[in-house]
């Protein structure tokens, strides 16, 4: 039954708890902490726990925000085709900016 | 009190139009019904569906104020005037207040709302222990008034394709229910990015279901359910 409906329910739904629980952590690891330059945040940011982390993080944020839309599309995009054409340009974008982030987080050292 | 009331008999009228009325005295405990009775005397042309009045044959379902309600069980001493009554969204209209509800009916049917049960016929009835039983409670005293799926924006969307919460609380009744045997089956039913995961958890339909039911609650799990028979 996969594949049904509820594939992206679930992803929705696991990618809302990694997003949660992930954005925690940061905000904990950094709170009290002074604001940090662009030097120590590219340190911080290449350590391999916290980029692969962080990697997962924009990997949820980008399925979340697929089932986002794509729900949206599906409620107010009534004709197949047009709705097809979005979801197409939806997916570019989308793997646009996650292939952007995979670049900048390679550069602090993934 | 003022009321404005849609008028439309597609028959004759080019346009739908709001018709004012007003209610002299209102005693106390008068409901909308009583009121949509006393405008029938003042004027006969105008049309409502309502039966037993009170709350449990679900044909009184109108739309006041913007939010759907039965007539017959809406005291007028809570309305803000001037009350504005329509019929329920999303529907095609016969009449005035008289709404088509073949659409609705259709995904009623569409969920089989009836026992299947292909074990053997035991030589008593198929027996439930009270927890079982109990478990029911809040799914079997839906009264198909509609109030809740023509409130769902969902529903309204997507009205073909997605069911609707009345018909999923009614899907959820017979999946729950320990004597069924077709659980998978009405799983496969409700299989697709529409006809169960249109639901956004809005919860209009909890907000105006005229006998306090959940049927987001069911929503999520008959979800739960697939989720789990899927792993």
């Amino acid at each position: 039954m996969m594949g049904s409906g509820i594939t992206p329910w679930l992803l929705q739904r696991l990618s809302s708890v990694y997003l949660g629980l992930y954005g925690s952590c940061i905000a904990i690891c950094w709170m009290g902490r002074p604001a940090p330059d662009h030097a120590a945040w590219t340190a911080w940011v290449g350590q391999p726990w916290v980029s692969l982390g962080m990697g997962l993080f924009v990997l949820a944020l980008l399925l979340h925000l697929w089932v986002g839309l794509r729900s949206l599309l599906m409620d107010w995009v009534t004709r197949t085709a047009v709705r097809a054409a979005l979801n197409g340009l939806l997916l570019i974008g989308l793997t646009g900016v996650g292939l952007w982030a995979l670049r900048t987080l390679w550069r602090a050292g993934l | 009190m003022r009321f404005s009331i849609y008028r439309y008999n597609p028959e004759t009228d080019a346009e739908p139009r709001m018709q004012r009325f007003e209610l002299e005295s209102v005693s106390r405990g008068m409901m909308l019904l009583d009121a949509l009775l006393r405008f029938k005397e003042q004027d006969e042309s105008l049309v409502f569906r309502h039966a037993c009045g009170e709350g449990h044959c679900g044909a009184d379902g109108v739309n006041v104020n913007g939010v759907n309600v039965l007539a017959c069980t809406t005291r007028l001493s809570i309305l803000r005037e001037p009350v504005q009554v329509t019929p329920l969204p999303g529907l095609p209209v016969i009449r005035d207040l008289v709404v088509d509800m073949e659409a609705f009916f259709s995904q009623y049917r569409a969920v089989r709302p009836y026992l299947i049960a292909d074990d053997p016929e035991p030589e008593v009835e198929r027996r439930q222990s009270p927890e079982q039983r109990a478990g029911l409670d809040g799914s079997f005293e839906c009264i198909l008034c509609a109030c809740c799926t023509t409130q769902c924006p969902s529903w309204q969307n997507n009205p073909e394709r997605y069911l609707g919460p009345a018909a999923l609380l009614q899907a959820w009744r017979f999946l729950n229910d320990s004597r069924d045997t077709a659980t998978e089956e009405r799983l496969n039913d409700l299989a697709g990015p529409y006809a169960l995961f249109r639901c956004r958890t809005v919860m209009n339909c909890v907000n105006v279901c005229p006998k306090d039911l959940n049927p987001t609650e069911a929503i999520g799990r008959i979800r739960r359910l697939m989720l789990k028979s899927s792993l």
